[in-house]
């Protein structure tokens, strides 16, 4: 047991004394965080710069504008008088869309014609057009269910009962986990599971490469392999737990994504997670003939791994093939699991599945890895 | 020639050393694929959702039929209690959960406007967006459907019933990707991320490791002195591949995943040009910090890993702070980007992306001036070797 320790405090040394391990363990990881949010500080997409072309111009027509100006979703920022006008101002990037009135859009509601609104959108953007989109037809709805229900009454049924006409049912909607729609809060999870993965394996691809370059022996017996790789597989771990600690459970409070506090079954998840990604390391280190091979080579995986999950992108929809190779990568494997506990807050019975998974793949890499680094052993002497 | 005699001696390179085909070669092209096969669907179809069906009317009945025509999702699971939705939610196995309440169809008929509840995870938004989407609308218009029968009954005409129901219909149209293909746009903008990385990150290695090696004055050497000569004749061979690889993309993405191509093809291609050359020209920028090359690595991975999120198109730049904005400013995806798109599916009068050039061209602009610099480290020995 003194050994274990021995070689961890050893590891600590090799760590502080690697500056590119530093730059990307601990800047990386700090930096990756929290810049990674930058970009969705705001969360939702509001207040969309809109057009309209307006060629009734009537009380009706006035108020449809005004009730879709107040929405959040769109602001109108230019009225222009014609098609080509709007088109221009759209080409220009100044609004993102714009609707048509038609000439007689009073008349025709009122006299029961059924009036079209033209609605020209730039779906290129899909959060854009979302905005857009529920905008404008939340407004078309209102108004014409007010029009419609001021004629009922009109005939003399009660308001009451016209409203209930309109609209037989209410259709309650109850967003769970993340209530406001933060694009924040559905892309947060996920990536920081990803940017803790990456930097693990790219900076202990670094130092194999380094060793693997310069011919350096992993340890001096080969039977030695399996202890000293546990050992120094605790150190990394137990810094990441570091790391996880506050992301988990000092994060959440000061920036805003939802997390349950599950804490046992989360920090069971992850821990497995992070020794199965540092044995996973040593198996692809393999490969990592130079020191900054790890980096070139890792890098860009990063934006997979993302969609790997199927978090953000669903897994019903990615082919059978991918979504089983997904669940060999540590972090693809364990971020289902861990969303689940952290986010939906799903008890430890819950994720069995992702549990017994992630031993198994700790059993695979810690097997492959000794291989490997044996391996690795026979070609130093060549 | 001085130039052909560099590009001959970057082949040599890059046949001793395999990492610099791997980086520009395997790798950008089997993750850019790996991409399309993610997203090969197109837009996602029968996600499961449950219900629970208290009611047990003609109307909750029909109800449920009509959820499973929906395209987005599929009723996987009818439950039997309020606990077991939520169940399912928690683990899941299900995105939506609809419960309709006793009574349901006989409220509805005394006008009491009973509650229907639908619970989702909308902590994936694009998923719970979706399935609420479509739900909602197929609500609205059996409610339209409902209350024209009504009228109609009432001996109103049908035409006529369905234009009072619903007196502003909307006509949509959408000038820019039509079919809400997420493949489409996704794998776009994957494609400019991962080849981002790659190109400027080979870049560095191309240079740096003359300067691993020790090997700056040779290489200028064989140059006649000239560092331009120097820069162009190395990145031939990475550009060619490259060239290579926006092929076969450009091959998968328009031929065999059948994507429109609506604009002009040849500023789509000017467009890639500035691409690679931005991006190239910004590994300058990197091995001018001091000619570490490790160091330098490292520094412009940071720069570009987060390529993605910054480029403004998951989530649109207007909607980004101001640090956001600089930033995604400073990378050549965030203009390739838009050509792309605007000429893609936009079909957008080319006057209006060549703004995105001068972009483009001033990043460049910036690398080749730091050319000045990489010179002078160049002819510094003291740069060789360095860890």
């Amino acid at each position: 047991m003194k050994k274990f320790w021995d070689i961890i405090k050893e590891e600590f040394k090799t760590f502080l004394n690697d500056q590119g391990m530093l730059l990307v363990m601990v800047i990386g990881v700090v930096v990756y965080s929290l810049f990674y949010a930058v970009p969705y500080a705001n969360e939702v997409v509001k207040e969309v710069p809109f057009g309209i072309v307006d060629f009734d111009k009537t009380t009706v027509s006035r108020e449809f504008i005004r009730n879709l100006d107040s929405t959040d979703y769109v602001k109108i920022v230019e009225k222009v008088p014609s098609l080509d006008e709007a088109q221009k101002k759209f080409y220009e990037g100044k609004i993102s869309g714009f609707a048509i009135i038609p000439k007689d859009f009073q008349k025709d509601i009122y006299r029961g014609k059924q009036v079209d609104l033209s609605l020209y959108v730039d779906s290129a953007y899909m959060i854009i057009y979302k905005a857009i989109y529920t905008g404008v037809m939340q407004t078309a709805l209102e108004t014409g269910a007010r029009i419609e229900i001021g004629r009922l009454v009109k005939m003399g049924i009660p308001k009451q009962t016209a409203i209930a006409l309109k609209q037989p049912f209410q259709f309650v909607q109850v967003p769970l986990y993340n209530p406001a729609g933060g694009y924040e809060t559905y892309v947060y999870p996920v990536i920081l599971i990803v940017i803790l993965h990456q930097t693990l394996i790219v900076a202990l691809g670094m130092l194999q490469g380094t060793r693997n370059e310069k011919k350096i022996r992993f340890c001096k017996n080969d039977k030695d392999i399996p202890f000293v790789l546990l050992a120094r597989a605790t150190f990394y771990v137990l810094l990441y737990i570091l790391y996880g600690a506050f992301i988990f459970l000092i994060c959440p409070a000061l920036c805003r994504y939802p997390m349950c506090y599950n804490v046992l079954p989360l920090f069971v998840l992850y821990g497995l997670m992070l020794y199965s990604a540092v044995f996973f390391a040593q198996v692809i280190s393999y490969g990592f003939r130079t020191r900054e091979s790890s980096l070139m080579i890792l890098v860009v995986t990063s934006l997979v791994f993302i969609f790997l999950p199927g978090l953000i992108w669903p897994k019903e929809a990615i082919p059978a093939a991918v979504n089983a190779g997904a669940l060999f990568i540590p972090a693809t494997a364990a971020i289902d699991g861990i969303t689940k506990v952290n986010v939906q807050g799903a008890t430890f019975f819950q994720v069995g599945f992702d549990f017994i998974w992630l031993l198994l793949l700790n059993v695979i890499y810690f097997v492959a890895a000794i291989f490997v680094t044996k391996k690795l052993h026979k070609e130093y002497e060549r | 020639m001085a130039y052909f005699e560099v590009v001959k001696r970057e082949i040599e390179r890059i046949f001793a050393r395999p990492l610099g085909w791997v980086v520009s070669l395997v790798i950008p092209l089997s993750m850019c694929l790996l991409m399309c096969f993610i997203f090969g669907k197109g837009s996602p179809v029968d996600l499961p959702i449950a219900v629970y069906n208290a009611d047990h009317s003609e109307l909750s009945r029909l109800f449920v039929r009509n959820l499973n025509t929906l395209q987005s999702c599929k009723v996987k699971y009818q439950v039997t209690s309020f606990k077991e939705g939520q169940d399912l939610l928690t683990e899941g196995k299900i995105y939506g959960f609809i419960a309709i309440p006793k009574d349901f169809q006989r409220d509805i008929y005394r006008l009491k406007q009973p509650e229907l509840m639908y619970y989702y995870n909308n902590q994936r938004i694009l998923i719970g967006g979706i399935i609420t989407k479509d739900v909602s609308s197929m609500l609205q218009s059996m409610v339209v459907g409902l209350d024209a029968k009504i009228r109609n009954k009432k001996g109103m005409p049908m035409e006529a019933a369905i234009a009072q129901a619903n007196p502003i219909a909307i006509v949509d149209h959408v000038n820019s990707n039509p079919y809400f293909n997420y493949l489409y746009f996704l794998a776009l903008i994957a494609f400019g991320h991962i080849l981002q990385i790659n190109m400027v990150m080979i870049s560095v290695y191309a240079i740096g490791t003359e300067f691993k090696y020790g090997t700056t004055k040779e290489w200028l050497q064989i140059a006649d002195n000239s560092m331009w000569t120097a820069i162009w004749g190395k990145w031939t061979p990475y550009m060619a591949i490259f060239a290579v690889v926006f092929a076969i993309l450009a091959v998968v993405y328009f031929g065999l995943y059948g994507v429109p191509f609506g604009g002009n093809a040849m500023l789509a291609v000017l467009a890639t040009i500035a691409f690679m050359i931005s991006c190239f020209a910004i590994g300058i920028i990197f091995m001018s910090i001091n000619g570490n090359f490790r160091y330098c690595l490292s520094n412009s991975a940071f720069y570009v890993a987060m390529g993605f999120a910054f480029a403004g198109i998951t989530f649109p730049t207007m909607s980004m702070p101001l640090f956001a904005k600089i930033y995604g400013a400073l990378l050549p995806l965030s203009y390739w980007i838009q050509v792309m798109l605007d000429q893609t599916f936009r079909n957008f009068p080319i006057v209006y992306d060549l703004k995105h050039f001068v972009g483009m061209i001033v990043l460049a602009v910036l690398g080749f001036a730091a050319l000045i610099r990489l010179k002078k480290l160049a002819l510094d020995e003291k740069r060789w070797y360095q860890s």
